[in-house]
């Protein structure tokens, strides 16, 4: 009679404030031009370096005399829209490379899984460092370096799920019926991964918009005038002794956002399943290694969670 | 591994964009035609791709990366003191790392549940989500411009003379007898170190307090505790069979860990592989870039290899267990 390990370990307020903060921060991703209360790159140099609270600028004025708050709303937008757009796109091939691979096997997923091994053990960050540089800054490049980063997490997790849904009864009826594979793949076992793709989801996007910080912060985000709040970090940097503001509010900002999703993240995986933690960490002590190769829960989506 | 690496590498670096040349000559409107013939023949690309890749992996047998476009030395120069920088701020941060979280995982998972532990799965979750750039600025704000205590970057005082014998400042100093170097270097140290290591502290409490809470109801520990023995040796025991799980998943995290050493190197202006990759992108100096993401990946791949060889001797098990299997 062992009590989950998660309970009473995070109480209800903190999931309840996480949301509310997620969905503050959605909500001004999604109306940013309208709640901006100036344009993000009009230049005042009558009004740099303002401190916060000063008169028209709540949060003050950076180096240029621009409104950081109304900078830090209009990063918001890009932030959410690179994040899921990430996500989405990672999943999509994660998931149909980790089906395929679980539902074939053979020399298939041997060559998947070595890849897979090779891809987790690359510097993600220096990674994805190279491709931007080569191919140049911008938004696309940037969401294709982080896509090709964040594929991994789902296809080892989906492909071992895979592997024991392929084995159930109500597979091998729908294959009796005639099922194709593909229609066996998307229509019956993709439904029951389908907690495991949210959890490990939620788990990634934290890594994924610090990931994004990162390389904004490096000057390799998004190019042009749009800011960001890692370029805003990179700048205040500098004067971090003048105005304190600028590069403490960008990174206060990017830590709430991070830590809501990563709760967030966590509280979905308990809900989904809350012995697995418990279960894998089990397996890994009785196994070693090979136990992690060949695990099919969530907790190896929590360990490639790639915090920065 | 290493060979899927150095293809991984080279297909980012060489065949994805075959825009080295754009690079060369962005800042000169695109150069002419022969100019750009000239570059690409010059950096071999006009090669065929499987000539490239030969001779690419040939220069790294010879341990030969070319030259520095705008410093005119050879690559492998830049990178040596730079990796040495890059590890003895990793193990600095590794030593932080363990001194932290190793006290908080065994209290959180000995008082599962309580205030504690509660405490400490917070402080975790905290340190996850903390950029750690940002850690760095504020570590920055405070303790060197509020209040001047730690130098803000750098790895030593410019006039403090050192006389290099391994590359690794403090254990130059200390070879050197020369205590005023340490101490700078020391003190050069603290910040950097201290940012990297509580992230990397926050990573290992959250996986060794799971594989603690695991080992703790295993018959072992209670047969253990029916024979009286102390807290701590019955401690040292669970310590000893939870190790092996977390070595193994720090290990695959080591890329991740690095490129975190990557970001706070930049932000501290510490000369490591880092903050040569930054600078070099900055000045467009395409080889020395190759040069430092391929050995930050080589010294992924021999951290994994250790890691592994750590977990082996860790858990003997995984070794017999392997020599059955071939």
């Amino acid at each position: 009679m062992r009590k989950s390990v998660n309970s009473g370990r995070r109480p209800p307020w903190m999931v309840t404030g996480a949301l509310a903060v997620l969905f503050l921060f959605v909500v001004v991703g999604i109306f940013a031009p309208v709640l901006a209360p100036q344009d993000p790159n009009v230049q005042d140099l009558e009004a740099r370096l303002l401190p916060p609270l000063s008169d028209g600028h709540f949060l003050g004025t950076d180096v240029l005399g621009r409104d950081v708050l109304s900078r830090l709303i209009a990063s918001s937008r890009v932030t959410l829209i690179i994040g899921f757009v990430v996500i989405f796109f990672g999943a999509v091939i994660g998931v149909a490379l980790g089906l395929a691979s679980g539902y074939f096997g053979g020399w298939f997923d041997s060559i998947m899984m070595r890849l897979v091994d090779v891809w987790l053990a690359f510097p993600f960050l220096i990674f994805a460092i190279a491709l931007v540089s080569v191919l140049g800054p911008g938004l696309d490049h940037l969401i294709l370096a982080l896509v090709l980063v964040a594929w991994v997490t789902f296809a080892r997790p989906i492909r071992g799920e895979t592997l024991s849904i392929r084995e159930r009864e109500y597979i091998l009826s729908a294959r009796a019926l005639g099922a194709s594979r593909a229609r066996v793949m998307f229509l019956h076992i993709l439904p029951a991964v389908l907690p495991t793709i949210l959890v490990l989801a939620a788990l990634d996007l934290g890594a994924i918009i610090l990931a994004e910080a990162s390389l904004s912060f490096l000057g390799l985000g998004v190019a042009g005038d749009q800011p960001t709040w890692g370029g805003m970090l990179a700048d205040g940097r500098a004067y971090v002794g003048a105005a304190w503001w600028l590069a403490t509010i960008p990174g206060v900002v990017i830590f709430a956002l991070v830590m809501s999703v990563n709760i967030t993240g966590d509280w979905l995986r308990d809900v989904f399943d809350p012995r697995s933690q418990e279960r894998v960490s089990r397996l890994m002590v009785s196994l070693g290694k090979d136990a992690v190769a060949a695990d099919t829960s969530t907790k190896t989506a929590v360990s490639s969670a790639r915090a920065l | 591994m290493l060979l899927g690496a150095s293809v991984v590498i080279f297909v980012v670096l060489r065949v994805v964009p075959g825009d080295a040349v754009d690079i060369l000559f962005s800042d000169e409107g695109g150069g002419t035609a022969e100019q750009r013939a000239q570059a690409a023949k010059d950096l071999g690309l006009d090669q065929p791709l499987p000539v490239q890749f030969l001779s690419f992996l040939g220069g790294i047998a010879r341990a030969d990366l070319g030259e520095s476009i705008r410093q005119r030395t050879p690559v492998v120069d830049l990178l040596k003191p730079a990796l040495a920088h890059t590890i003895e701020l990793t193990f600095a941060s590794l030593a932080i790392a363990i001194l932290i979280a190793v006290p908080i995982a065994i209290v959180s998972a000995l008082r599962q549940n309580s205030r504690w532990d509660r405490g400490g799965t917070a402080l975790s979750l905290f340190g996850i989500s903390m950029p750690s750039f940002w850690q760095g600025i504020m570590l920055i704000l405070l303790f060197s411009v509020t209040f001047p205590i730690f130098p803000a970057s750098g790895v030593i005082d410019a006039n403090s003379s050192l006389q290099p014998v391994t590359g690794f400042t403090t254990v130059d100093a200390v070879l050197t007898g020369n205590w005023a170097a340490l101490s700078s270097a020391l003190s050069h140290l603290v910040l950097p170190a201290f940012t990297l290591g509580t992230t990397t502290a926050a990573m290992i409490a959250r996986l060794l307090r799971s594989s603690l809470l695991e080992v703790k109801n295993l018959e072992f520990v209670e047969a253990l505790r029916a024979r009286g023995l102390a807290r701590h040796v019955v401690i040292r025991h669970m310590l000893r069979n939870a190790l092996p799980a977390t070595v193994i998943v720090l290990g695959s995290r080591l890329g991740t860990l690095l490129g975190g050493t990557l970001v706070v190197e930049v932000v501290f202006g510490w000369p490591g592989l880092g903050w040569l990759l930054i600078t070099s992108l900055d000045n467009r100096d395409y080889p020395i870039v190759q040069g430092a993401v391929l050995l930050a990946t080589l010294l992924v791949v021999l951290s994994n290899l250790l890691a592994d060889l750590i977990h082996g001797w860790l858990d003997p098990r995984v070794n017999a267990r392997r020599s059955v299997k071939t």
